[in-house]
């Protein structure tokens, strides 16, 4: 069989979470993987639960969509609530940002609390960057994507004017994934 | 070697009719198909052609209307509501025999529905949601890839019949992000002695689906309906999997043949013998491609996004004599494999005579 990886991303409208994914997919693409990329496109994408979903494949992707999530990154409570009934049972891990979420632990599932939003505004001087941040974690700490692949697809992505914060931004999320990591 | 993207469904039809030669674009907005019109009103322009926002899908069909009888590969976009409310321009260009391409990005319906991906306008689409005996010929695109492949494929088609092409699809495949590779673009148009363009130094051309008498228009609407049987003989297309050993065929287009495929590949490893009929085209329908099936398979699921209008084509097709299930979801929710493979099993514990 080979190797899927399903992938939801949520968080609140406005916080980036549809450009994470976008990236996500985008990265996994340079690793030569087949991807498919969904995300709301509703109102939501402008306030309100907001998902993007990606699902990464060694071979062509048949189903478009998260079915069982193995990896789910969270940035916001009410979306966190909404989403985390498509995780794995028993093996999905669950990222999420410290500052917004706080998930009532269920046996099985791996939790990753990661300050992303804090440290966005510590480091970068405000919130934005912390989508790229918690994204780049995750990267870190699951291998879904090589970071070359992530660093080019969000240089690509991000428009000239905000590419530096977000390369930064990239750089805090590897140490974060890292020190994460080391905890286990 | 050729570009590989990363690309948006809604995105793959834009550059696809890019590529085709698309010289006018025309629509209006609604979800989910608003990627489309917003790509084009960047790239339209940068390739020195025309992109008019309209201020509602009526001026859209209408101004397709005019780019086409002047000759122009051009075409319009829409979702459901905006495609109802398009009927009327369509049968007049199906009347007038004027090629073009219309898009429709389904969503959930009646109504004003939502914005969820659906394929409930399956009846309106296929059998002539305006008025009049006309046709379209309606391609149903099942990945990004195809997206872009049947757009392209949609200008060539609506120039060598002269006929209206709806590049059928729902908001899922245009929302959804695949990789895409970009093709070579169309550097030919063909000629179109028909067109008005100024008849300085010709006889004059008319372009209209007018005609005072009964009589006089009757053999028009014949050669109409000739042009229909041409398709028909002509331009059938399908992707067939699995069928070689099939004791139950899938029969599903578009995204709900994404749902069918995934449920076929966990039923093959319960060793359930299950195939997979997708029509490409859904007008001209593949009737004698099932009907030959069903020479040797009594067992039909179809897999459809809307309650129950595929499933009559189908039926057309194998008979009545034969087994028809249905599996469907409707109103903007996706069909999750889980639900056909359910169907698969329930049929294969309880087989029929043969």
């Amino acid at each position: 069989m080979a190797e899927i990886k399903q992938v939801m991303l949520c968080g609140y409208g406005g916080q980036g979470i549809v450009l994470a994914g976008t990236i996500l997919g985008k990265a996994a693409f340079h690793d030569d993987k087949w991807v498919s990329g969904t995300n709301s496109f509703g109102a939501a994408a402008r306030g309100g639960a907001c998902r993007a979903e990606v699902v990464i494949s060694d071979r062509p992707v048949i189903f478009p969509y998260v079915i069982e999530a193995d990896i789910l990154v969270a940035m916001y409570q009410t979306a966190y609530d909404k989403y985390i009934r498509q995780v794995k049972r028993d093996k999905g891990i669950i990222i999420y940002d410290d500052n917004f979420v706080s998930p009532k632990e269920a046996g099985g599932l791996k939790y990753i609390p990661l300050p992303a939003t804090r440290t966005a505004i510590e480091e970068l001087g405000g919130e934005m960057g912390a989508n790229i941040i918690i994204l780049s974690a995750a990267v870190e700490i699951t291998g879904l994507v090589t970071r070359e692949a992530l660093r080019a697809a969000v240089a690509e992505t991000v428009f000239s004017g905000l590419r530096e914060l977000n390369l930064k931004a990239v750089d805090i999320g590897f140490k974060l994934g890292e020190k994460a990591k080391v905890k286990g | 070697m050729p570009k590989k993207i990363l690309m948006a469904g809604n995105i793959a039809i834009a550059e696809g009719a890019i590529l085709a030669g698309c010289q006018a674009y025309f629509g209006y907005p609604i979800t989910p198909q608003n990627e489309l019109l917003e790509h084009m009103a960047k790239r339209m322009p940068e390739e020195g052609r025309v992109f008019v926002q309209t201020e509602s899908e009526l001026a859209a069909i209408s101004m397709l209307y005019g780019a086409a009888a002047a000759g122009c590969r051009a075409m319009t976009s829409t979702s459901s509501p905006g495609f109802s409310l398009q009927q009327e321009g369509i049968s007049y260009m199906a009347g007038a025999e004027l090629p073009a391409v219309l898009v429709n990005v389904m969503r959930g319906g009646p109504g004003l529905g939502n914005i969820g991906g659906a394929q409930g306008d399956y009846f309106q689409a296929t059998k002539g949601g305006g008025h009049g005996d006309y046709r379209l010929i309606n391609l149903a695109p099942a990945s990004a890839q195809e997206m872009m492949d049947l757009t392209m494929l949609a200008f060539e088609l609506a120039d060598k019949y002269r006929n209206p092409v709806v590049l059928l699809t729902d908001g899922f495949l245009g929302q959804a992000m695949e990789p895409v590779i970009i093709r070579q673009p169309v550097t030919e148009l063909p000629d179109k002695p028909w067109a008005i363009t100024g008849a300085a130094g010709r006889p004059k051309n008319v372009i209209n689906s007018f005609e005072m008498e009964p009589a006089n228009f009757q053999p028009r609407v014949s050669l109409l309906l000739q042009k229909f049987e041409r398709i028909k003989q002509n331009e059938v297309r399908y992707q067939g999997i699995h069928l070689d050993d099939a004791s139950l065929v899938i029969v599903a287009y578009g995204s709900a043949s994404r749902s069918a495929l995934t449920a076929l590949k966990m039923a093959r490893q319960k060793g359930l013998r299950v195939g997979l009929l997708r029509p490409i085209t859904l007008f001209p329908f593949p009737y004698q491609i099932l009907a030959d099936l069903a020479q040797k398979v009594s067992d039909f699921l179809v897999a459809e996004l809307s309650s129950g209008q595929f499933i009559e084509d189908v039926k057309l097709a194998v008979g009545l004599d034969k087994r028809v299930e249905l599996a469907s979801q409707y109103g903007g929710v996706p069909l999750a494999p889980e639900t056909i493979l359910e169907t698969i099993e329930r049929m294969s514990k309880v087989t029929i005579g043969r």
